[in-house]
């Protein structure tokens, strides 16, 4: 789990410089209803329970996130509303949302791998022949 | 004597629970189906096998959240926070250590004992805080209780803030986690409770900036003033004792929670507390039960010689006034 979000940050970190954040939509507290799933009972100390499900609604747009990965509250707020920014993102922007353009760098730079393996296989089977290797 | 009677109640009181478990119906289902068509009868081997037999024999045994038991278990046997990682790993064969532990854990959870005492720990705001019984387990309410003080202090300068009642020491180490340039003192009446606070605080390399007092807030002697105060004391009701889920009564410190009969007994220590030990225009925020923050204006407005007013209550996640908010004049 934690390698995975490492790797994540590494490649955010890597193309962040080629990424336009410029068009991100803000979100406006009051166009927001946050729900957390807590069944009925009186809660606070009298009540032990273990998930901590946030449901996050985008009111203009009637966008619904629900949250519940981690066994923090305050993190599922926070994870619920950067998911909501992302698809609100994807929404108004299209093919200029953050999402879509680390996704393009993303098949640029595996077209580019490919494109150097295909090379070095050339050379090496170029070598092979040189040096009698093949018949 | 109270806790025979509490585990007498345990059978009922878990079947009324278990319904209040919010796993959605068609979850629920669609795994039972598939424990019955794996037979069932073949040896338990990866973290899927165990995530259906034990959310069966939870089920079975009407162990409130019976899916969340099993899947924390085994998160926690994949060294992970997110029961996410349980679904990732689902195809994983599990070594005989990792069987004989989960085993262990899925016995206790059996018995009741809350989750996170079984796992050992859990998370409160960006922090994962260790956890063992009788000490209170932190509620996700009372992160809301700290995100109404850390509003505050960012918006004026607050050097030192006191809290009374700090169990884990979850809410003081979420604020000196937060805010690198503040220190703490902590009191609690439970040596196990302060223990606890040391070690959290030492795991997370906060002790240099905590101070943890072992003794009970009526007594308290400090050798300054502060500018917060936070806390969120026992504040249930003495009549509502008996209705607390089965696992809180059977595990938890009761005194964590027993407030008396109004729920009052220790908030009104505090405000004591307060009174001699707040700076002018400090501030003092409390978790309450929803019954008080009324019967508290109403008892600050009575006693002008206390020096605190009330400023105002705020709502908890699902729209009940939990938190108090005082200000000293
Ligand atoms: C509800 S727990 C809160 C623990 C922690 N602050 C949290 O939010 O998770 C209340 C704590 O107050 C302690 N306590 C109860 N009565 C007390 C008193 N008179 N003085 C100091 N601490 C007390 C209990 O030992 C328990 O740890």
């Amino acid at each position: 789990m934690l390698t995975s979000v490492n790797r994540i940050c590494f490649t955010f970190v890597r193309c962040k410089h080629k990424l336009d954040y410029s068009k991100v939509p803000k979100l406006v507290d009051s166009e927001l209803l946050e729900q957390h799933v807590r069944g009925s009972g009186p809660g606070g100390q009298a009540t032990n329970k273990t998930s901590n499900c946030v449901v996050l609604k985008h009111l203009p747009t009637g966008i619904v996130i629900k949250c519940h990965e981690s066994r923090s509250l305050d993190q599922n707020r926070k994870k619920a509303r950067s998911l909501l920014v992302t698809k609100l993102d994807n929404l108004i922007n299209k093919e200029n949302s953050v999402e879509a353009q680390a996704k393009l760098l993303d098949n640029k730079k595996t077209t580019e791998m490919e494109r150097k393996r295909q090379k070095r296989q050339a050379l090496k089977n170029e070598w092979k022949t040189r040096e009698n290797l093949i018949d | 004597m109270f806790r025979t009677l509490v585990r007498r109640c345990v059978q009922t009181q878990c079947k009324r629970l278990s319904k209040l478990s919010d796993l959605s119906h068609v979850e629920r289902r669609s795994l039972s189906a598939n424990a019955s068509t794996t037979g069932g009868n073949s040896k338990p081997e990866t973290v899927e096998d165990m995530l259906k037999l034990w959310f069966k024999r939870f089920s079975d045994a009407q162990v409130y959240e019976p899916l969340e038991s099993i899947a924390n278990i085994l998160a926690s046997t994949l060294n992970s926070n997110k029961i996410a990682t349980v679904y990732q790993e689902r195809d994983r064969k599990l070594s005989t250590v990792e069987m004989k532990n989960i085993i262990e854990m899925c016995k206790k959870r059996l018995q009741r004992m809350p989750i996170q005492y079984v796992i050992g720990q859990w998370d409160f705001r960006e922090l994962t805080l260790k956890l063992r019984p009788p000490v209170f387990i932190p509620r996700p309410e009372t992160e809301i209780l700290v995100e109404l003080a850390l509003n505050d202090i960012k918006s004026r300068d607050v050097t030192c803030i006191l809290e009374p009642c700090c169990g884990s020491g979850a809410i003081s180490l979420a604020l000196l986690n937060l805010l690198p340039g503040l220190k703490a003192v902590a009191c609690d009446k439970s040596s196990k409770a302060c223990e606890l606070t040391e070690e959290n605080a030492s795991d997370l390399k906060l002790s240099g900036r905590l101070e943890v007092q072992q003794c009970a807030i009526g007594d308290i002697e400090l050798k300054n003033k502060f500018d917060l105060i936070i806390s969120n004391p026992p504040y249930v009701l003495s009549k509502d004792m008996m209705d607390l889920q089965a696992e809180i009564l059977l595990f938890e410190d009761l005194e964590a929670l027993d407030g008396g009969l109004d729920g009052l007994d220790v908030v009104r220590d505090i405000l004591g507390v307060a009174t001699t030990y707040l700076n002018r225009s400090g501030k003092l925020f409390l978790e309450v039960d929803p019954s008080h923050p009324e019967l508290i204006a109403n008892l600050l407005t009575g006693s002008p010689s206390l020096g605190l007013k009330f400023e105002r209550s705020h709502k908890d996640f699902n729209g009940v006034a939990r938190f108090v908010e005082i200000i000293k004049t």
